[in-house]
């Protein structure tokens, strides 16, 4: 398994008054290529997950292994990790610095070791992932340019190292809607080409839209593990808990609340609309059609 | 720039003073070699003027020790005379001190600044707060030797910072370019 | 805007609220110089259960007025490490590397926190009861006499006040920087001089521009209304000092000289 946590734990602080168990025996196995998605509320852990995973915080209790090594290990390569994985913070343009943005994005290969030529050519390529014109862009100052343009500058250089696998920390907050459908468009076209992607976020609905797997943290706990669907099928529980579930999801209980035999194994858009098709054709959306209008008046 | 502005850009350098020493903490003898402390004062002076400059040396080390402890007490009264010469010098150099290559004026503001501050506070400690115990050895030891890479590491920061912010539009350029109207160059842009 | 650090004013009635800002500015410094003189736990309890008196004059909901503390335990918790980890003691209880832990380091990190929350809590009610304004202006009359000299002592009240509103965020915001540089492959602990420079732009840079735009959006923001910096604003009627005030900074002189004389 490319990725592996035993009974990774993490005290913030810990011997002291201020001492807080941010994550408290998590065991997760997560394959290559997988889209996953975290939720949970502030101070549930999910950030604190990514950064043991980043190898920038060390367990206090248990292990974090990737691709079979331990990356907290004395005699581990930090070099390889760096090498393997980029994260993308929140505000990831708050990190720009160089005077211009093709340095920029190389200063992310600094150590990779590649010839010249090899570093130019991925930068192009990153800059082209994130839309933009190598020739345009790279002699810009990347301080100079305007917020959206900052920020694809900044999540190309996550994606210039080619990773395997990269951690998303609440990367949508404060996009415009477009923005955000772009961003996300990237980051799927990565994951189909293999990339494994683990994204923490607040809004259910892009997790339910985009991610395979959803882990759900509460209190430092891994409270839920599973396929989108299923763990959006127990929407008691997570509401329960006043976490956000997404809209298609809604839907679907709408719907059987109004007596339409509609499935609730629903997590995006698209296997909400699959679902009325599939419902429609065998006839269920057609009766009672004035509860059916209740729905949309909600 | 405005008032305002200068006293806004002067309190996040005051808060820097604060911030910085703590972020550089975790690596071994920071302190001493990177003088983080230095770095907000002697920017706030040459970008906001000697007045600002001045009051960051001031107000830095007094909030930096009610906050971390750091510098203790006893070092606190050589502390802000240096920090206040700093922020005084490099305002008044860059206001003086007008080459027309921005480059020239920053490295020449903060060299006469650093070696300004650092004389002062040597005198300061000399004859006042260790008045006796205080050689010309020690002076030159604590000052120059220690904090030699110090002084190379700010002389490339420093620069390097004021043109990041210019280039962010977030302080206006020292010499703005001409904006030529008829095609031929102007006066100015010789260099 | 929504990323202006909190610490705001909330407008209210209480008996704080009607306090003159003179008196709960000079209260506050006092409160300061008890919080310094405090040394024994007898000490720390008066303070503490003083400033539970002030929070119930203050009308605050309590999780409000420790909001502060839960933003910054981690900027807490760092200013105790190193205060009970590099304390050089002659007598350490343990000791690894760079690291001595002792038992008048643990005392002292102890002690440097106590304080801190202490006075983070009393400027909150401060800052949270009296408008920035009424602060600027009451920090005015007290260095009134500094003015003679031809010091705007309201631009360096201002200074100082938004200057300690930024310490939380800007600790946070250079902690954040410094993984993300981490993970870009970013090595702070070049040996050689030469890099060492260089290998600090990539946390130093960010930190400034930051930093900088913050100074910036505050500035138009106070500018927006009206704020110009210059000494002469109007800056509402001038209150005189009532009995209650006098009241109040008396209440205040008494705990510190009990603090001082008998704690």
């Amino acid at each position: 398994m490319p990725i592996v946590l035993e009974k990774a734990s993490y005290t913030y602080a810990p011997g002291t008054p201020y001492e807080a168990a941010a994550l408290c025996d998590i065991d997760l196995q997560i394959a290559d290529g997988e889209f996953i998605g975290i939720m949970g509320h502030t101070g549930s852990g999910k950030s604190t997950l990514l950064q043991l995973i980043a190898g920038l915080i060390t367990p206090s209790r248990g292990k974090v292994m990737i691709d079979g090594c331990d990356i907290n290990a004395r005699n581990y390569n930090r070099d390889v990790l760096r090498k393997k994985l980029s994260m993308i913070f929140q505000y990831p343009e708050y990190q720009l610095f160089e005077t211009t943005v093709e340095k920029e994005l190389a200063f992310s290969l600094k150590h990779s070791g590649l010839p010249g030529k090899e570093v130019k050519e991925r930068v192009r390529r990153a800059l082209e992932a994130v839309g933009f014109s190598y020739t345009r862009v790279r002699s810009l100052s990347p301080l100079g340019l305007s917020g959206g343009e900052k920020r694809k500058v900044a999540i190309a250089c996550a994606l210039v190292t080619e990773p395997k696998i990269l951690l998303l920390d609440e990367p949508v907050a404060g996009l415009d809607p477009r923005g955000r459908k772009e961003f996300l468009e990237i980051i799927t076209r990565r994951n189909k080409a293999g990339t494994t992607i683990i994204m923490v976020s607040h809004d259910a609905d892009v997790l339910g839209n985009y991610a395979q797997r959803i882990l759900v943290l509460n209190q430092g706990k891994l409270l839920l593990d599973g396929p989108a669907k299923r763990v959006f099928t127990d929407i008691e529980k997570l509401e329960a808990l006043k976490l956000g579930v997404c809209r298609p999801r809604k839907l679907a209980r709408r719907l059987k609340e109004c007596g339409i035999p509609f499935p609730q194994d629903i997590a995006g858009y698209d296997e909400f609309i699959a679902a009325v098709v599939e419902v429609s054709k065998k006839g269920g959306m057609s009766h009672e059609p004035d509860t059916g209008r209740h729905v949309y008046s909600r | 720039m405005t008032i305002v502005k200068r006293s806004m850009i002067t309190a996040v350098c005051v808060a820097l003073t604060v911030v910085l020493p703590m972020a550089f903490h975790a690596v071994p003898n920071a302190g001493s070699v990177i003088l983080p402390m230095h770095i907000p004062v002697l920017l706030c002076g040459l970008i906001c003027g000697w007045p600002f400059g001045l009051a960051c040396g001031l107000i830095g080390p007094l909030l930096s020790n009610l906050f971390t402890g750091m510098p203790p007490m006893a070092a606190l009264p050589a502390m802000l005379v240096e920090l206040a010469v700093y922020g005084l010098m490099a305002g008044l150099l860059m206001s003086c001190v007008r080459t027309r290559k921005v480059y020239a004026d920053l490295y020449f503001s903060l060299l006469v600044a650093m070696l300004a501050g650092r004389i002062v506070a040597g005198m300061a400690r000399a004859l006042i707060f260790a008045a006796g115990s205080y050689s010309m050895a020690a002076w030159t030891t604590s000052y120059f030797v220690t904090s030699l890479p110090g002084i190379a590491i700010q002389i490339v920061l420093l620069p390097s910072i004021v043109f990041a912010l210019e280039r962010a539009r977030l302080i206006p350029a020292r010499y703005p370019k001409e904006i030529v109207l008829d095609g031929s160059p102007g006066l100015d842009s010789s260099e | 805007m929504s990323r202006i650090p909190a610490g705001m004013y909330i407008p209210g009635k209480s008996f704080l609220h009607r306090l003159d800002p003179l008196a709960k500015l000079i209260g506050l410094i006092i409160l300061l110089a008890a919080v310094i003189a405090a040394s024994s736990p007898g000490g720390y309890l008066l303070l503490i259960l003083f400033i539970g008196v002030l929070l119930a004059l203050s009308g605050l909901p309590f999780k409000l007025a420790i909001a502060p503390l839960r933003r910054t335990y981690l900027f807490f918790a760092v200013i105790f490490l190193m205060n009970a980890l590099f304390f050089a003691d002659v007598d350490p209880l343990w000791t690894w590397w760079i690291f001595s832990l002792s038992r008048t380091g643990l005392i002292q990190g102890a002690n440097v926190v106590l304080r801190l929350a202490i006075i983070i809590v009393a400027g909150h009610i401060l800052i949270s009861t009296t408008s920035p304004m009424e602060i600027t202006a009451a920090f005015r009359r007290l260095l009134k006499p500094l003015q003679y000299i031809n010091i705007p002592v309201d631009i360096v009240a201002l200074i100082v006040s938004v200057a300690i509103h930024f310490i939380p965020v800007l600790a946070e915001e250079v902690e954040m920087i410094r993984k993300a540089q981490t993970v870009r492959g970013a090595r702070f602990d070049s040996t050689r001089l030469r890099d060492r420079a260089a290998s600090l732009l990539p946390l130093v840079i960010p930190v400034f521009v930051n930093a900088f735009k913050r100074a910036d959006e505050l500035a138009l923001a106070m500018e927006a209304r009206g704020y110009r910096g210059e000494g002469r604003r109007v800056s509402g009627p001038e209150i005189a000092f009532q009995a209650r005030d006098f009241g109040a900074v008396l209440i205040m002189a008494a705990i510190c000289a009990v603090q001082i004389l008998v704690l």
